[in-house]
């Protein structure tokens, strides 16, 4: 299996680990509050959410980020409670049908990427374990997972390197400078998404890339920063059953997450996040 | 979703999706509305706003709407049949029936063209599909269908083929 490739200073933002499952009825706001209490000593702090819907990557359905049409439901009382720890790099969300596991680069803040067989698998495996052995104990139902969702949310922030969105070729590959000749480059949206398969071929996902102009404020600052903010977002079902099964699946999305990374993103680019070698 | 769920500010366009991520810059508008939904396609079929509002009335069925304990249609399933109408109706597609079962589900029927196409939501995420074709040209199908949903997709294709 090719190496994966690393960075000493990734432009990684935010990971998003989550675990989709079949609704548990039983797992209602009530139970949630009594689930805090089990995460409450490491995530002292909460927050109230609207639900997000339930996605799921079908083959024969067009991709799940592309919707042909747009609805809106009426808000429902279905809620999404954020548990966080005190510095709020750190955070536990869960619904009736999902359990969310995320890591965010803090402003102002000095702590580093954490590394995701260092730091974030192993926290999302914690924490995702103490909220099955909840269920188990109040005899709420176990989780059937049916998508498992790995997402890396970079910032691309302009320095040396480029320094307006029109230089989108510098970070990234496949985009030519001259592709709008004598045109200011105001913004730009790119999507694209890739069918994800297992050893055998047959259809696991899909991953998804976002490639957006942006601007930055950070505190204190008296000017936005141009940004590029890159999202690679890995969807799918598990690859078998049980635990096991959610878990192969978390590790070739991360795996097909750094190799695309590494792919979408130029020479240049790597050099300024210190492309490690192999 | 930038101001509640990033600590920097960002002003960028929607991502289109809602992952969870504390980053997502997607609102849901709140509309007077409960559904909005607009045809931004030109392959829509003409009936299929009508279709919609049929699927949009379920979300009003109180329990027990059947005398007999039925529950409240989930508002999930409801959104995943009107999904999966704008996604694989044609022009020439046939309009289904849109029927709520007793167990709290959406169903889609259509009983036309020598096609017996009946697809039932019995979770968000898994669709019973029966199918029965007069002609032979489809095999037969009495299956959930979690992940893949080829199957369905050519029996409308097919079931449009045939207008």
């Amino acid at each position: 299996m090719t190496a994966l490739p690393a960075f000493e200073s990734p432009p990684v933002t935010e990971v998003v680990v989550s675990a989709q499952f079949e609704p548990l009825p039983k797992f209602a706001i009530p139970q949630m509050g009594l689930l805090w209490q089990r995460f409450r000593a490491q995530y002292p702090r909460t927050e109230q959410h609207p639900a997000l819907p339930s996605v799921v990557e079908r083959l024969g359905i067009r991709s799940a980020m592309e919707p042909q049409f747009r609805f809106e439901i009426e808000r429902e009382p279905a809620v999404r409670l954020w548990f966080l720890n005190e510095t709020g790099d750190q955070l536990v969300q869960v619904q009736g049908d999902r359990f969310i596991r995320n890591w965010r680069r803090v402003p102002n803040s000095d702590r580093l990427y954490p590394r995701f067989y260092n730091s974030i698998l192993p926290r999302f495996t914690e924490d995702y374990r103490a909220f099955c052995q909840f269920l188990q104990d109040e005899q709420i139902g176990q989780p059937v997972v049916n998508q498992i969702e790995v997402s890396y949310i970079n910032n691309i922030v302009m320095g040396d390197a480029w320094h307006a969105h029109g230089d989108l070729g510098r970070m990234f590959r496949g985009w030519s400078r001259d592709a709008l000749l004598d045109r200011t480059l105001e913004s730009i949206n790119l999507r694209a998404s890739y069918f994800l398969k297992d050893a055998a071929g047959e259809f696991l996902g899909r991953l998804h890339a976002v490639i957006q102009s942006g601007y930055r404020t950070e505190p204190g600052a008296t000017e936005d920063e141009a940004v590029f903010v890159f999202t690679l977002t890995a969807r799918g079902r598990p690859l078998g059953e049980g635990e096991q099964g959610m878990f192969e699946f978390v590790e070739l999305a991360h795996r097909e997450i750094v190799l695309s990374f590494a792919k979408m993103t130029t020479d240049e680019a790597h050099a300024i996040w210190r492309m490690k070698p192999a | 979703m930038a101001d509640e769920t990033c600590l920097n500010s960002f002003d960028t366009l929607p991502s289109g999706f809602d992952s969870g991520a504390l980053s997502d810059f997607q609102v849901p508008e709140s509309s007077p509305h409960p559904w909005t939904y607009s045809l931004s396609s030109r392959t829509a079929p003409r009936w299929l706003n009508n279709v919609l509002k049929e699927i949009d009335a379920l979300r009003h069925l109180e329990r027990n709407w059947d005398s007999y304990g039925a529950p409240r249609v989930n508002r999930q399933t409801l959104l995943e049949a009107a999904n999966l109408l704008g996604e694989l109706a044609r022009p020439r597609t046939p309009a289904p029936s849109v029927v709520p079962t007793s167990d709290g589900a959406v169903q889609l029927e259509w009983h036309t063209r020598g096609i017996d196409l009946e697809v039932r939501w019995a979770s968000p995420t898994i669709v019973h599909v029966c199918l029965e074709d007069l002609s032979g040209v489809l095999a037969p199908i009495d299956d959930d269908l979690r992940y893949d949903f080829l199957p369905l997709k050519a029996a409308l294709r097919e079931l449009t083929s045939r207008g």
